[in-house]
Order: C-alpha cells, then sequence, then structure tokens
C-alpha cells in the first residue's frame, strides 16, 4: 500500500542488511498547509506570526543574583508599601464620607482581636517590606554619591542590607 | 581594518541619506499594535520629523536631584519616628515628604512599564489617578496629625494593638 509513496533506488541501496529488516516500510506524512489564496500585506503576516510566536524562556532561566533580585525586590517592597501606605491614608481621609470610624482607638481595639498568628505574619510582611526598602534607598543613595559601584561593592551592601533589614524586622515584628 | 572603515563610511552615508529622504520599506513591526502603527504605520520614522516632547525644566537632572533630596529627607525623618517617638513637626513634614516620595516612585515605575510613547491611553489613565490618590494620601495624613493622635502614635497604637490588650488583661488578673 505504501510502496507507492516510497522512494525506492539511492536510499533503499544504501541501507544496510541490518537496517533493512528493522526498517518500517517509509510513510510519507502530508501536512496540509493553507494555500495562500490572497496576496496578504507582509504586515499581516508578521502579525498573525507575532501572535502564535512562543517566547523564549527569560525570567525563568536567568540565574538568581545579588544585582537583580535585590533590585526587584526593592521595586516589589516600595510598591507593596507604598500603594498600601496611599490607600490606607486615602481611605482615612475619606473615611468620614463613607461613615467609618477609623481613629487609633477604633482600629486597635479591632485589631486586638486578630489572633496571634495573622497578627505575627501582617506585622512580619509590613516591617520586612518596609526595613528592605528603607535599608535598600540608603544602598541606592550609597551608589548615588559613587561609592562601592562596582560587582564586589553591589554584593557586600546587598548582604548588609539583607541582614540589616532582617533584624529590623525581627526587632520589629517580636519587640 | 581598510575594508572596516569602508563599511563603516558607508553605514554614515546611508545615515545622512536616510535624514535627508523618506526611506519606505514594508517590515514585520516589532512593537506592539496599538502605538507606534497609528503613529507611523509601516514605513522607518524619519527621525527629523519624529515629534520631540517640548522641553521642560523639571525632566532630566532636576527632576533626579529632586527624588534624591526626597529620598534624603525621608530618612532622618523616619529615625525620628521609629528612635524618638511622636513630635508634631516630624509628623507633618513625614505627611507631606512620603507621600511626594511615594509619588515619585510610582511614577518611575509607570515610565517603566506603561511609557506614554506605547500606551497612550493607560498610561495617562494611570498617571491621573496616581495624582489622585498622593492628594488623597496627603489629606488623609493630614487629617490622621489633625483629628487624630499624629502619624507615629497612630501606627504604633495599631502595631502594638495587641500588646496593649495583654498588659491590659494582665493588668486586670
Amino acid at each position: 500500500m505504501f510502496s507507492a509513496a516510497t522512494r525506492t533506488g539511492v536510499l533503499c541501496a544504501t541501507r544496510t542488511s541490518v537496517s533493512r529488516s528493522l526498517a518500517t516500510p517509509a510513510v510519507r506524512a502530508f501536512v496540509a498547509t493553507p494555500m495562500r489564496q490572497t496576496e496578504e500585506p507582509q504586515s499581516v503576516v508578521a502579525e498573525r506570526a507575532r501572535k502564535h510566536r512562543p517566547v523564549s524562556p527569560h525570567l525563568s532561566i536567568y540565574q538568581p543574583q545579588m544585582s537583580w533580585v535585590l533590585s526587584g525586590l526593592h521595586r516589589n517592597t516600595g510598591v507593596l508599601i507604598g500603594g498600601a501606605a496611599y490607600m490606607y491614608a486615602a481611605m482615612f481621609g475619606l473615611a468620614p464620607a463613607f461613615g467609618l470610624d477609623m481613629s487609633s482607638a477604633a482600629m486597635a481595639g479591632s485589631l486586638a482581636t486578630l489572633p496571634a498568628v495573622v497578627s505575627i505574619s501582617a506585622k512580619a510582611l509590613i516591617s520586612g517590606c518596609l526595613s528592605f526598602h528603607v535599608f535598600g534607598t540608603m544602598r541606592h543613595l550609597l551608589w548615588d554619591s559613587g561609592r562601592m559601584v562596582n560587582n564586589k561593592g553591589v554584593i557586600t551592601t546587598g548582604y548588609a542590607a539583607m541582614a540589616a533589614s532582617a533584624l529590623a524586622t525581627g526587632y520589629l515584628t517580636f519587640f | 581594518m581598510h575594508s572596516r572603515a569602508q563599511f563603516l563610511l558607508r553605514q554614515t552615508r546611508a545615515v545622512v541619506q536616510q535624514q535627508q529622504q523618506r526611506v519606505h520599506t514594508v517590515r514585520p513591526l516589532l512593537f506592539k499594535a496599538s502605538g507606534p502603527r497609528a503613529l507611523f504605520g509601516d514605513e522607518v520614522p524619519n527621525p527629523a520629523t519624529v515629534p520631540q516632547p517640548p522641553p521642560n525644566r523639571l525632566h532630566g537632572s532636576y527632576h533626579w536631584m529632586n527624588e534624591k533630596a526626597v529620598s534624603i529627607i525621608s530618612l532622618p525623618l523616619l529615625a525620628t519616628a521609629f528612635i524618638y517617638g511622636s513630635h508634631p513637626i516630624n509628623d507633618m513634614l513625614m505627611g507631606v515628604v512620603l507621600p511626594v516620595q511615594v509619588y515619585m516612585s510610582f511614577d518611575q515605575v509607570l515610565t517603566d512599564y506603561f511609557h506614554a510613547r506605547r500606551w497612550p491611553v493607560v498610561s495617562r489613565v494611570l498617571r491621573y489617578s496616581l495624582v489622585a490618590m498622593a492628594g488623597l494620601a496627603m489629606f488623609g495624613a493630614w487629617r490622621i496629625n489633625t483629628t487624630d493622635v499624629g502619624l507615629t502614635n497612630y501606627c504604633q497604637r495599631l502595631w502594638n494593638a495587641n500588646k496593649t490588650k495583654k498588659e491590659e488583661d494582665k493588668r486586670e488578673e
């Protein structure tokens, strides 16, 4: 059935006896590609290709390094803390319009009823983000003054910032 | 090398030629379809006719200086709040400086991820909402400082809420 589709001659002649006995008859798989009905402009073709093109791995394969991990952490902690502070302060400003009581007494009363696990983890998250961002700010200001702008400086200041923020987080969460 | 110099010379001559006349080529677009297609279509943009933003004093090195000034000022403010405690002047300054710093940082984040060139509508929406949020945050901080106990004391009481309750329980026992 498939013999008509196989190419005989040169290809078969080069096979050895072993491979011939093991070889299955060559099956030509016909993959149907769409015919170009109309002459599409290159931009349309390119846009379609771009839509179906897979993305090469980037963040998943780049080795974690002090430079970009701490930089990303600095930005993310800043966004978290700054965004949360903005929203809280804005809500406090608009509280009377919504009839909310966000005074210190009311909020302290409601926060006191939280279970210890929730309060400690929330405090650890907030203090961790804030302290790392503050020490990262000091690190950036150090670089802006021109000091320690080299690989060794990045690593040293990075470890110093992480250690300082770990100590500060521990102190603020538990004391 | 002789051929390298000739190649470079040919490149610069090509650039000069390109600047003098429009070059019509059809090429696959490298950016998302919305922004550049609306501006440039299928043509390679002529650098001489690309619209440049008007020069503004606050962009450039003055902006950088303001960012660094705000960051530097915020450090002793936070140190005072954490080490000394509550002080009305410190609280008022924090209520102004910290929102401004957060505003400038979010401005940088928006410039990085939603630059106006590629996201004309989204960036405008986000920038206006950022200004609104910054204003509201400053208003909220001012309200905490005036109608309530002040920023530092407020944060302290919320932070130590479960601790004070425990101390109250112990005292009652």
